[in-house]
């Protein structure tokens, strides 16, 4: 009997931390997408975009792990940049937006959630580099299991707008530094130590609103 | 200082001396049922040329990574180290065999019984086309980089072409350490999928 439940328990041991070491971004995955992008849209109305990403990396070495974060974001900011210029500034998929606006718009203003939904895909288009700027990472998992990191950025355009703010007022106190109205008070450096760990999830709490 | 340097050599020879009975990779995980602490990596080369060990030690609490790579002791014998510990890395190679021009000396075909094993050097750009060629094609059943892109940026490639009974292993002479571990992935994926290139053993 006592053998029997020794037996048991470590059978138990063993499936619970199999369970838990095995594929460590299992929760990321499931309510995430390993790459693409997904607009989100509320009453015809575009809200926001979640573009998904993944890198892998040779080996669990800071550097290499650091190396393949940076390509994430860059290529999940690579594909919302190219979904822009090929997908949105077409004709064709602008057309196809509105088309399925007009469908599942119950509100009777077919018309003019067509016109918003074009407007933001020109005005998109036409400004990609501060479209860009406006970009937030929102997730982020590694696992050194598999030797992936996934990221997922989003964007809202609010954002853009906020980003082009701050540049003025960055840029604004630029120039006024630069002309000497503005000094530098002595700063503290701060210095910490990063520590490794198996895996990790980096969930941004505006990841829900888009 | 001394406890750390002389902790650090133990761990290093550790590595180099542990040899693993079998080909492909062996890998364990100390410590914790809900994740490990530390993961020690030994793989050796599964077809029989070129011989080579690439052997790592990653401890997830210290942050610290020591990897020693060593390829075809007997013919070209390049020894790579690359180590991350206290957020500072090291990485450098050592080869014995080297052209006049101060280049490795790296066969460009180790033949083996039922196959090939291609040293394709990435800086030689009608070798290295080759490869992106067959990477287009998908002509690999494994591959260390799916696209060409990654391909460039990993300085290193390995892949495994079934049909032709060649395996094609790229290096960059001003990274072989890279080499080390685009092989590490290539044998971990040979432990686990070895009935698929058995006819070529």
């Amino acid at each position: 009997m006592k053998i029997g439940k020794k037996i048991a328990t470590s059978l138990l041991i063993i499936g619970l931390g199999s369970s838990l070491m095995a594929g460590s971004c299992d929760n990321y995955l499931s309510e995430n997408m390993a790459e693409g992008i997904t607009p989100k849209i509320l009453k015809g109305k575009l809200v926001s975009l979640s573009i998904y990403a993944e890198s892998s990396f040779l080996a669990p070495k800071g550097s290499l792990i650091s190396k393949a974060r940076r390509k994430a974001e860059m290529k999940a900011k690579r594909r919302f940049s190219e979904w822009l210029k090929e997908s949105i500034a077409a004709s064709t998929l602008t057309s196809d937006l509105m088309e399925q606006v007009e469908k599942t718009d119950q509100d009777g203003n077919t018309e003019g959630v067509a016109e918003e939904i074009s407007m933001y895909a020109d005005t998109m288009a036409n400004s990609t580099e501060s479209v860009l700027s406006g970009i937030i990472k929102l997730d982020e998992c590694m696992s050194r299991e598999d030797k992936t990191i996934y990221v997922r950025v989003g964007w809202k355009p609010s954002l853009s707008k906020m980003a082009a703010d701050s540049r003025a007022t960055i840029d604004n106190e630029i120039e006024r530094g630069e002309s000497g109205r503005t000094s530098n008070s002595g700063s503290t450096k701060k210095t910490s130590k990063i520590t490794a760990v198996d895996s990790y999830r980096n969930k941004s709490p505006l990841a829900d609103d888009f | 200082m001394i406890f750390r340097k002389l902790s650090l050599l133990l761990i290093g020879a550790t590595l180099w001396l542990a040899h693993s009975a079998n080909a492909g990779c062996s890998i364990s995980m100390s410590d914790g049922i809900k994740k490990p602490t530390e993961t020690y990596s030994f793989c050796k080369n599964t077809f029989s040329s070129p011989r080579y060990q690439v052997s790592w030690y990653s401890s997830i609490e210290e942050n610290d990574f020591v990897m020693l790579f060593n390829f075809d002791p007997r013919k070209t014998s390049i020894n790579c180290k690359d180590f991350e510990i206290n957020g500072k890395s090291k990485s450098s190679c050592n080869v014995l065999r080297k052209s006049l021009l101060g280049k490795p000396k790296i066969p460009y075909t180790y033949k083996n019984k039922n196959s090939k094993v291609h040293m394709v050097n990435l800086d030689h750009k009608g070798q290295s086309e080759d490869i992106r060629e067959s990477i287009k094609n998908k002509e690999f059943i494994y591959q260390s980089s799916d696209t060409i892109e990654d391909l460039t940026e990993t300085d290193c490639f390995a892949g495994i072409n079934v049909d032709d009974k060649v395996v094609y292993l790229g290096y960059k002479t001003s990274n072989l350490t890279s080499l080390g571990y685009c092989i590490q992935g290539m044998e971990s994926w040979l432990s686990k999928n070895f009935k698929s290139i058995k006819s070529m053993l």
